[in-house]
């Protein structure tokens, strides 16, 4: 009961901050469907009709709305261990009876349906703007999206452990968001190797599901195989290396300093 | 009766590629037993924080041991710290953008219990510390007293046998400090939770610790009762008030006989003189009279910690020590 209990816990913070800071959490959203919509415009220009253009721009709608969950998922974690430690409140999490690895999966399922939630609210709002209707099949999205977005929690995890030895990542985190960027452009189709990098395949099915009417149903074991194993990989290289700084943070007593 | 805390031997040494080691905490040894309020003294960089930070696992350690409850931190640290819960820098380890009551749910809940099951204990400590009023403000709208007093509400909520404080008192004013000592007691006392606390604090170690540990440069300096640590001293010491203020050349000659005096900031003519030996006020008196200087009293002070603490720590600054 005790993991449930902190679970909850997590959740109910999460649910208070998002509650009290709304504001910000809003202008948030109205920027970024503000560059979509200006981007959109600028794409539509340029390809007046040009019929090719037309899937591009259906995969423009999706692509941005994944880059959009991906970078919350990525700088989730590492900014939320960051600012921890940050506030001081760090070393309480790490004093509690449930250890710390589960408090960051608590809070990471509870992103992940935070960000889904979201991920259909904007996608819905570019649909309208844009007129481009895509299928929303909300239970394949969530499945595939819940189990992708561990990939690049594991990928959040080690930066937060760098963030704890070395404290100031800005940069690196900086240039980690250009990575995702071309993780959402580049297709595996062209070069397959990049289906091993963290959310790529996730990010393929789901443009599946949303583009051609695909459903998980339609899945093989092949696309669940990959799915699960290259989220759990990078989850667990995440948590390895994060035990790692962990350890030599522990070791010099640099758990609350920032 | 065997101590809830041990701490044996303990070594912390800090060491980074390319620089010299450093040893933070050389074989300290000292224990707890239940419901005793236990000082932890030392100067700015003597090594309290480490030793607090090894006992509550937040920072492992090269030699020694400790034991909670007879389990130990290095290979039982979890079971140890179902027994531990600490306050550490000052108020930093709440979240100040939460109001009181959700952060003592919040830390109720991360360690594993039933909010539902503790709100009468949340209730009883917001009523304790007299924070019902402020029980739905946001932590950061609270003053540093009060904040205070959350997080130290909020190390009760688990209800757990030990309290770690590292430096409670650290900023806040006369009178919050007074209640937050008088609240120190009545935990220890009427909950019978054990309490280390680390400060700088001398007022707060004499009016609540049983016992006291006086490290510096990392060892052990003195372990023992406050009250013996205050017979340590062999200095006596005196209130003089005279009619007018000493002229330079007899405050020197005064201060030649005498072991240490210092003259009150914001009053004329007072004089707090400390002696190595009884007899040697009358050497001072010689010289007030001989000077024909005008005595209104004398008073003899007893011995105070701070006193003992500046003797016993002779490297330490005054101006690391707040009185």
């Amino acid at each position: 009961m005790k993991y449930l209990y902190s679970f909850t816990a997590i959740g109910k913070r999460e649910w208070i901050e998002l509650k009290r800071y709304w504001f910000n959490s809003l202008i948030g959203l109205v920027i970024y469907i503000g560059i979509f919509a200006a981007l959109f415009t600028g794409a539509q220009y340029i390809g007046q009709n040009n019929y090719a253009l037309n899937e591009s721009l259906e995969g423009f709608l999706i692509g941005y709305a994944l880059w959009f969950m991906a970078m919350g998922a990525f700088s989730e974690t590492a900014h939320s261990i960051i600012d921890e430690a940050r506030k001081g409140t760090l070393e309480q999490l790490y004093m509690t009876e449930v250890p710390f690895v589960w408090l960051l999966i608590s809070k990471n399922i509870i992103s992940t349906v935070i960000f889904s939630i979201l991920f259909f609210l904007i996608t819905t709002v570019q649909m309208y703007i844009t007129g481009i209707q895509v299928n929303v099949d909300v239970l394949s999205i969530f499945i595939t999206l819940f189990i992708g977005l561990f990939s690049l929690y594991g990928v959040g995890l080690i930066m937060a452990g760098l963030g704890l030895l070395f404290k100031r990542i800005q940069n690196l985190l900086g240039v980690t968001q250009f990575i995702i960027v071309g993780v959402m452009i580049l297709s595996p189709t062209d070069l397959p190797l990049i289906k091993f990098l963290p959310f790529v395949y996730s990010r393929e099915l789901i443009m599946t599901i949303m583009m051609r009417g695909y459903s998980i149903l339609q899945f093989t074991l092949i696309d669940w195989g990959f799915l699960i194993i290259t989220s759990l990989v990078y989850l667990i290289i995440g948590i390895l290396l994060y035990k790692m700084a962990e350890k030599e943070v522990l070791r010099r007593g640099m758990l609350g300093q920032y | 009766m065997e101590p809830i805390l041990k701490v044996d031997q303990l070594k912390k040494i800090y060491s980074l590629k390319g620089k010299k080691e450093f040893i933070a905490v050389d074989d300290v040894s000292f224990s707890v037993n239940r419901g005793e309020i236990f000082g932890l003294l030392g100067p700015n960089g003597a090594g309290k924080t480490s030793t607090i930070k090894c006992i509550c696992g937040l920072l492992k350690y090269e030699g020694g041991e400790i034991l909670v409850k007879g389990h130990s931190m290095k290979k039982e640290r979890s079971k140890g710290l179902r027994h531990i819960s600490a306050v550490l820098e000052g108020n930093r380890n709440i979240y100040w953008r939460m109001t009181v009551r959700e952060n003592l749910e919040f830390f109720t809940g991360i360690n594993g219990l039933s909010p539902a099951k503790t709100r009468g204990r949340l209730e009883g400590l917001l009523e304790q510390f007299q924070l019902v009023e402020q029980r739905d403000t946001v932590v950061n709208n609270l003053s540093r007293g009060m904040k205070q007093k959350v997080a130290i509400a909020i190390s009760l909520i688990t209800d757990k046998d030990i309290i770690l404080l590292d430096e409670p008192t650290l900023g806040l004013d006369v009178g919050m400090s007074q209640e937050l000592r008088y609240l120190l007691k009545t935990i220890a006392k009427e909950e019978g939770k054990t309490i280390l606390l680390s400060t700088h604090d001398m007022k707060v170690v004499e009016e609540t610790c049983n016992r006291l540990i006086i490290i510096n440069k990392g060892k052990r300096i003195v372990h023992d009762t406050v009250e013996n640590v205050i017979k340590l001293t062999n200095q006596e010491n005196y209130l003089l008030k005279l009619k007018d203020s000493l002229e330079r050349n007899l405050y020197e000659q005064i201060k030649a006989k005498s072991k240490n005096i210092k003259s009150s900031n914001d009053r004329r003519g007072i004089y707090e003189l400390s002696l190595f030996h009884p007899n040697d006020l009358y050497h001072v008196m010689e010289i007030l009279k001989s000077n024909n200087v005008e005595l209104v009293s004398i008073d003899r002070i007893n011995n105070r910690l701070e006193d003992i603490f500046i003797d016993l720590v002779k490297e330490v600054k005054d101006d690391e020590i707040s009185v």
